[in-house]
């Protein structure tokens, strides 16, 4: 009996203290979650068209706000915020056809864009600096219409010109 | 000599001081999901972890002053339905650790790296975490979701 107690004692403090200094994990799990809303949908409806009467050295402009204005028209979520950008706006118009090699001048001014839900009543804008408006807010729809200045030469090159004017629209998220 | 009597104070010493390094099973606990919301395709969107309404959060108890190791097990990308998904991104200041839940003490640090943190006498903190869901253009539209794991540990300091 002498000889087991300190025994005894000794298992028993090797029991207890592997409790203290055991490591013990333990985790939990959360879920992040997002809902993504209707996707944004841009279609060119309509050319900037100067029509077939351009003639030497008389500069032929169209208004936002006309006829022949180039249209595009913009789907998304009712009352989202837009960015609109026009990148780099074409210099000139290349020619093709009976003016192939040749090309034509074009300018854009600080009204020459405009965007609303209805072409008289759009809002200018300048289409090298774009703009941040809102989609509808009942339909989610938004038209943006761009017109523009050409500058023909006297010795320009009788013949069909075109440039592409691509306009780049996102959700800011606002 | 040994007696009787000098072996059960014996075993009362030895059992104090066990005791003064036993400390409570660590508990994690799952307080609040991740919410970034009706989210904009091509528009990124960032939930900050003081958003109270929209951060995740954890509630971690355990032993008074004792040190913890926090490890997230975070996701890359929140999944959709038929396989769609949409990137998901964490910085260095999007989580932090407020013991006994108070903001103004907060401690930030790096979800995306293991942290050493204290917690307070208490033995109660709480774990806040925001994140970036940066959504494609053409993201379909639908609900995502991935899971955000924490793994606690004692460190024994």
């Amino acid at each position: 009996m002498r000889n087991r107690m300190p025994t005894l004692v000794a298992l028993a403090g090797l029991l207890l203290v592997p409790v203290a200094l055991m490591a013990q994990p333990n985790n939990a799990t959360i879920q992040a979650t997002a809902t993504v809303l209707t996707p944004l949908t841009v279609t060119a409806t309509a050319d900037l068209d100067f029509g077939t009467n351009v003639f030497p050295s008389v500069n032929a402009s169209v208004l936002p706000t006309d006829g022949t204005a180039g249209q595009f028209d913009l789907a998304g979520v009712a009352n989202a915020e837009v960015d609109l950008d026009f990148g780099t706006l074409p210099g000139v118009l290349n020619g093709s056809g009976a003016a192939a090699g040749d090309n034509l001048t074009i300018s854009f001014s600080a009204t020459d864009a405009g965007y609303g839900t209805s072409q008289p009543a759009q809002t200018p804008f300048d289409p090298a600096a774009g703009a941040q408006p809102r989609l509808d807010a009942g339909t989610g729809l938004l038209s943006v219409w761009i017109g523009g200045t050409v500058a023909p030469r006297a010795d320009q090159t009788a013949g069909p010109y075109a440039a592409d004017i691509t306009l780049t629209v996102n959700y800011t998220g606002n | 000599m040994f007696t009787w009597r000098r072996v059960i104070v014996l075993l009362l010493v030895v059992a104090t001081t066990a005791a003064a390094y036993a400390v409570p099973p660590l508990q994690v606990q799952r307080r609040s999901n991740l919410r970034f919301g009706q989210i904009l395709p091509g528009a990124p969107a960032t939930v900050l972890w003081n958003d109270a309404g929209r951060a995740g959060q954890y509630r971690i108890r355990g032993g008074q002053n004792t040190e913890v190791l926090v490890d997230f097990l975070l996701p890359g990308q929140l999944s959709g339905r038929r396989g769609s998904s949409i990137p998901v991104a964490f910085g260095p200041g999007d989580a932090v650790f407020a013991p006994d839940g108070n903001l103004g003490s907060a401690i930030p640090f790096d979800p995306r790296v293991p942290t050493t943190l204290r917690l307070p006498p208490s033995g109660e903190g709480f774990i806040f975490l925001g994140g970036t869901a940066l959504p494609p253009s053409q993201a379909a539209t639908g609900t995502y979701r991935a899971r955000v794991a924490l793994t606690v540990t004692y460190t024994g300091n």
